[in-house]
């Protein structure tokens, strides 16, 4: 890994012509995310000279979009009609009235009717997001004092009025046109669960882009498509921060594992696990790169570590799960997969000197929470005080 | 008829053995919303021995509509439905089967629809129950994503789409179409669709006309069902000449498909034993919720069944049961269909009579992005077809040719000696080389000079000239679309700063090999125009250059002997550096011919950068990525240098690679053009070009030291390693130990330094 500097996030749209990036002084590269119509086309790392991103060089960076550019060219000829259902956004916090601030900023600017927008403050320790959310017009304000991630989504789905929840986290800031790119994707009868790309708001921190090198809420820009026999990989969908779910799959499947995901030793995997119990039941699940957010990764330096620990654990604990529950023997096969394809090969990757993301304590950090995934799902299960 | 009038409907539902899910057809068929008078129905029961018609003679007292029955002993579907239709008093004809549950508008629905079409085609959607196994979702997917594809506003109508669970057409149309055929036994809807294609009716799906479809099916019928199909099939193509190769898309022999249908054809105990290991599998796949191993096996254990079918018909009726994919390879040709630019939408009349009859072909910034057969099958264009009908024109059975991105991956299957010809599709049929019987070749197809790949051209194949060029399209298909994207957001994007033409103010070609390459290279650059002053020649050891030292405005070519500049070939390199950050553009040659053994070995062991697209190197690390690809004995020096920069030193490839180096040090770009390559005679022999080879490499480890700035936490042990790895993957371990050796080092060293971290590295700075 080289020496870290500070990466720019900037937003282009091309119809609105390309000019140069100035103000970037500080940065030697900048993410540009390029949009097309709203719907982003590419990612770029470009680099930073003389404070600038010249117009010429994202030109000359095009053609990195062309295969994406292509997938959205041909959607547009034929839009899905949409009809206008009430939609339901929930977003689980707990103590963080600083970030949740923005986030209910973003979600005011967006441009779907009707919505409604709950707050589920999940064992609240101050009443800083009671007065945030009583501030804020249009947005309710729902107490959940069952600690745990999880039990927080449920309990803002089952208290949703809307035919469709969608989900996002306190620390993202949401895309005025982000509702509707995932209500299109659910226009389709057989995709049950919509989810979308999050990127990075700020790559400030060595922290931050440790986390994006690790792969962040990475999945591409081309939408796709995930059937019932990608239940044990569903982790391919996206994560928790971008999602949208109908609020009748959401019932008949029994909502989120309170056994997993934050605020219980299985750190994470509540959402994963949901998405491959929707996938087993026939349904679909459509990732759609036009539905995005903007997520703020933690800055504090020994926050990725943590963060991929949890990961780890969050992976396992769902296999665990799955097996344990659900009977698919499918998760033993992935599971070994995933440990000989993904934490083995990094592990290699780093031993060997070859070039590789993550240096050797995060691949560690990662390894020791796959080893402890399943010990910490069954403790969650058996040991623990629910 | 006056608009506001709505059409007689009669309703006809054939039924066997269903008693209680008729019941509740009948109960959703009382609660319609159309007016009094507006609709009959007729339930035509075959061979009904559970008390069916009991139950609909019971019904009649309470039923708000006139409802009658008809009942048959033909085990026949085709048979009682035209029964039905016999009886049937309106105008229109709604057929329903008896597992439908109809939404009170169902009939409204169609009534409305059918004022302006011949076939209305209904929204059966399909309910799984909360106990559905596997097979229920698997169906329901299918369906839903059949109903889906029709209710998109592009769709072209084929016989498939009609079918008989919730259809309905005019009455007269259906009688002069002569109703269902009895003779069938299976697949009669289908094979209705296809005359009511021919006589150009007129179809459209209407979502509205909702029932819900309790899947009454089974796995274990379907595969049945599947096998009756396979034999339909082959008496469908008896009965309509015109779409024999149409029905069943034949995968290519040699895939795992393709066995699998031979498998079939053949039938007896293989088909047998076969399909009993496919049964056990899916209940063992089944019950292990293994569902990708699931489809999978499902999908294998219809094709045999399919093409098991398929051979019982073909053998009754005297025929070869073989059915290969050699007979799919035949398409129209190209210059016969017409061209439709994808901005001039929606196309004319005469357009679309033309399209109907011959295919068509769309093309976006000129790009050829989507091509179409004619199909018997599917009804007329219109155009709403037009509007980018390119999402589902994406895979294409018939004509398809190997092809790869690296040269050395398409030489199985040639002998040597192969010749490497660009064929330029921008071009037409002029762009195509001159195939005549002769040695294998293998071609390199362009677009603009964007490469798209290489396509191996054994002897024999080569007189099959027509429709190569259809063949080629298709196949890079891919790459061509994102050529035709790129060209739209170039497009959206506003012009560059265009500027006159660049010319090089010097070109170096260096000497790798006595002869008259160089004079020759240098003669061809003459004729493009470059001025023969301009034109230096690198001797192998000569001394250093001298390069001018211009204002940067201009650039200075490096290449070697052997290549063969075309027309074209200079502004698309220079383009580059038109982008006042970048300072080279460097680019790859390709073989012009691979002559011997050794250069097939030299080929295969050298990897190959792939996709047509230029890119941006904006770091040293994404470089050094690529170096296996820019610096090998078979990967000439080809690139551009903008003029002011120090020169290479005796334009070696370490020299080169240096200069990137540096020049990326410095904040500068470097680009990747692949527009920029040539065709490159490669060395026969190079004596004494193993020594020189590692002591570029040698070289390469030098230039490649770490920068001093490296701060402590830098993994420089992967840089030192670099070099080893490169020549040892790239040529031999045995080279990569002499360049090590040349470096003053050894394998012990280096491992014991990769394990030490930056410290070690640091003691071999010093």
């Amino acid at each position: 890994m080289r020496e870290f500097h500070p990466i720019a996030v900037r937003e282009v749209h091309l119809e609105r012509g390309l000019t140069d990036l100035g103000g970037l002084e500080g940065y030697t590269q900048a993410l540009v995310v390029l949009r097309r119509r709203g719907q982003p086309i590419g990612e770029l790392l470009l680099p930073v000279r003389r404070n600038r991103v010249t117009a010429r060089t994202i030109r000359d960076a095009l053609p990195e979009c062309a295969r994406t550019a292509w997938s959205h060219l041909v959607r547009e000829g034929h839009p899905a009609r949409i009809s206008r259902p009430l939609v339901s956004v929930v977003v689980c916090t707990r103590d963080r009235a600083h970030w949740l601030g923005d986030c209910l900023k973003s979600l005011g600017r967006l441009t779907w009717t009707p919505l409604e927008i709950l707050v589920v403050d999940n064992c609240p320790t101050t009443d800083a997001t009671r007065r945030l959310v009583e501030a804020t017009p249009g947005v309710e304000y729902l107490r959940c004092d069952t600690p745990g991630l999880d039990n927080a989504r449920n309990f803002g789905g089952g208290a949703a009025r809307g035919e469709i929840v969608a989900f996002t986290d306190d620390d993202a800031r949401v895309d005025p046109g982000w509702i509707t790119a995932l209500v299109m994707c659910l226009e389709d009868p057989t995709v049950a669960v919509a989810t979308g790309v999050a990127f990075p708001l700020e790559i400030e921190t060595p922290a931050q882009f440790l986390f994006e090198a690790a792969g962040g809420f990475r999945r591409g820009l081309l939408p796709r498509r995930l059937g019932m026999a990608h239940a044990p990989w569903a982790g391919a969908a996206g994560a928790g921060v971008n999602m949208a779910v109908r609020k009748e799959v959401f019932l008949q499947t029994g909502g989120f594992d309170p056994y997993l995901d934050g605020g219980t030793p299985t750190l994470s995997g509540g959402d994963h696990e949901f998405f491959s119990r929707v996938l087993a039941r026939g349904h679909r699940i459509a990732y759609e790169p036009s539905a995005c957010v903007w997520h703020l990764h933690r800055k504090e330096s020994d926050a990725v570590g943590k963060t991929l620990f949890g990961y780890g654990v969050g992976v396992y604990a769902w296999w665990t799960r799955s097996l344990w529950v659900d009977r698919e023997y499918g998760a033993v096969a992935s599971s070994v997969l995933w440990f000989v394809h993904y934490h083995l090969r990094n592990l290699l990757r780093v031993l060997l000197g070859r070039s590789s993301p993550l240096p050797l304590s995060l691949v560690l950090a990662e390894m020791r929470g796959a080893l402890w995934g399943p010990w910490a799902y069954l403790r969650s299960r058996f040991f623990s005080r629910l | 008829m006056s608009p506001g009038e709505t059409l007689r409907t009669s309703v006809i539902v054939c039924t066997h053995n269903r008693r209680d899910s008729l019941r509740d057809l009948l109960h959703g068929l009382a609660a319609q919303d159309s007016p009094p008078g507006g609709m009959d129905v007729v339930v035509a029961a075959d061979s009904c021995t559970d008390g069916t018609p009991g139950e609909v003679l019971e019904a009649m007292e309470r039923f708000p509509h006139p409802l009658e029955l008809v009942e048959t002993w033909a085990r026949n579907a085709a048979a009682a439905r035209n029964a039905g239709a016999r009886k049937a008093a309106g105008e229109v004809l709604l057929f329903l089967d008896d597992d439908m549950l109809p939404s009170p508008g169902l009939v409204r629905e169609h009534a409305a629809a059918q004022r302006d079409a011949g076939v209305v085609i209904g929204y059966a959607r399909p309910v799984p129950g909360a106990d559905a196994r596997l097979w229920q979702l698997h169906a329901r997917i299918w369906w839903e994503d059949r109903f889906r594809d029709m209710a998109r506003p592009h769709h072209r109508f084929s016989y498939q789409d009609l079918f008989s669970g919730n259809f309905s057409i005019k009455r007269e149309l259906f009688l002069e179409a002569g109703g269902f055929d009895e003779t069938l036994g299976r697949l009669e809807d289908y094979e209705l669709g296809i005359r009511l294609v021919k006589r150009n009716a007129l179809f459209t799906f209407r979502p509205g006309a909702l029932t819900l479809h309790r899947e009454s099916g089974s796995q274990q019928k379907w595969l049945q069902r599947q096998e009756l199909e396979g034999g339909t099939f082959v008496r469908l193509e008896a009965m309509h000449p015109e779409l024999r190769g149409r029905f069943h898309r034949v995968s290519p022999d040699g895939t795992l498909s393709g066995w699998l249908r031979h498998t079939g054809l053949r039938g007896g105990w293989g088909a047998r034993a076969l399909l009993d290991i496919l049964g056990s599998l899916l209940s063992v796949f089944e019950r292990m919720r293994l569902r990708g191993l699931w489809q999978m096996a499902l999908g294998s254990a219809g094709e045999v069944l399919y093409w098991r079918g398929a051979g019982a018909a073909l053998r009754e009726e005297g025929r070869s049961p073989v059915v290969s994919d050699a007979a799919q390879t035949e398409g129209p040709s190209l210059r016969e269909k017409p061209i439709l630019e994808a901005e001039a939408l929606p196309p004319g009349e005469t357009f679309i009579r033309e399209a109907a009859e011959k295919g068509y072909r769309i093309t976006l910034s000129g790009v050829p992005v989507a091509s179409a057969d004619p199909e018997p099958g599917l009804t007329l264009c219109e155009p709403r077809h037009f509007l980018f009908p390119l999402s589902l024109a994406g895979y294409h059975p018939r004509g398809t040719l190997p092809f790869f991105a690296n040269p050395a991956d398409a030489l199985p299957g040639l002998s040597l000696p192969v010749e490497i010809v660009v064929a330029d599709l921008e071009k037409g049929e002029e762009g195509l080389p001159s195939l005549v019987w002769g040695p294998d070749m293998m071609l390199l197809a362009r677009w603009e000079r964007y490469p798209l790949g290489y396509v191996p051209l054994p002897g024999p194949m080569r007189c099959e000239r027509r429709g190569l060029l259809e063949r080629l399209l298709r196949v890079f298909q891919e790459p061509l679309r994102g050529i035709a994207a790129l060209k739209l957001l170039e497009k959206e994007a506003g012009r560059g700063e265009s500027g006159g033409v660049l010319l090089p103010d010097l070109v170096l070609i260096r000497r790798r090999q006595p002869g008259p390459g160089a004079e020759e290279c240098a003669g061809e650059l003459e004729h493009l125009g470059v001025e023969r002053g301009k034109i230096r020649i690198l001797e192998r050891d000569g001394p250093r250059l001298e390069l001018p030292a211009g204002a940067g405005g201009g650039a200075i070519i490096l290449m070697e002997d052997g290549m063969m500049p075309e027309a074209g070939w200079l502004e698309a390199l220079l383009e580059g550096l038109r982008n006042p950050d970048v300072d080279i553009v460097v680019s790859q040659a390709f073989p012009a011919s691979i002559l011997t053994g050794d250069q097939a070995r030299l080929m295969r062991s050298r990897p190959w950068r792939r996709g047509p697209f230029p890119f941006l190197f904006e770091e040293r690390e994404r470089l050094l990525e690529a170096v296996p690809w820019l610096l090998h004995p078979s990967a000439p020096l080809l690139a551009a240098i903008r003029t002011g920069l120090p020169a290479p030193d005796r334009g070696s490839d370490a020299g080169h690679l240096s200069l990137l180096c540096s020049s990326l040090e410095s904040g500068k770009l470097v680009r990747y053009e692949p527009r920029g390559t040539l065709p490159w005679r490669l060395p026969e022999s190079d004596p004494g070009g193993r020594e020189r080879l590692a002591e570029e490499y040698a070289a390469l480890g030098r230039c490649l030291r770490p920068r001093s700035t490296s701060s402590p936490g830098e993994k420089t042990p992967a840089l030192a390693g670099f070099a080893w790895r490169t020549a040892k993957e790239g040529v031999s371990r045995a080279l990569a130990l002499r360049s090590l050796r040349m470096l003053g080092m050894t394998l012990a060293e280096l491992r014991a330094l990769s394990g030490r971290g930056a410290g070690g590295n640091a003691r071999r700075q010093g």
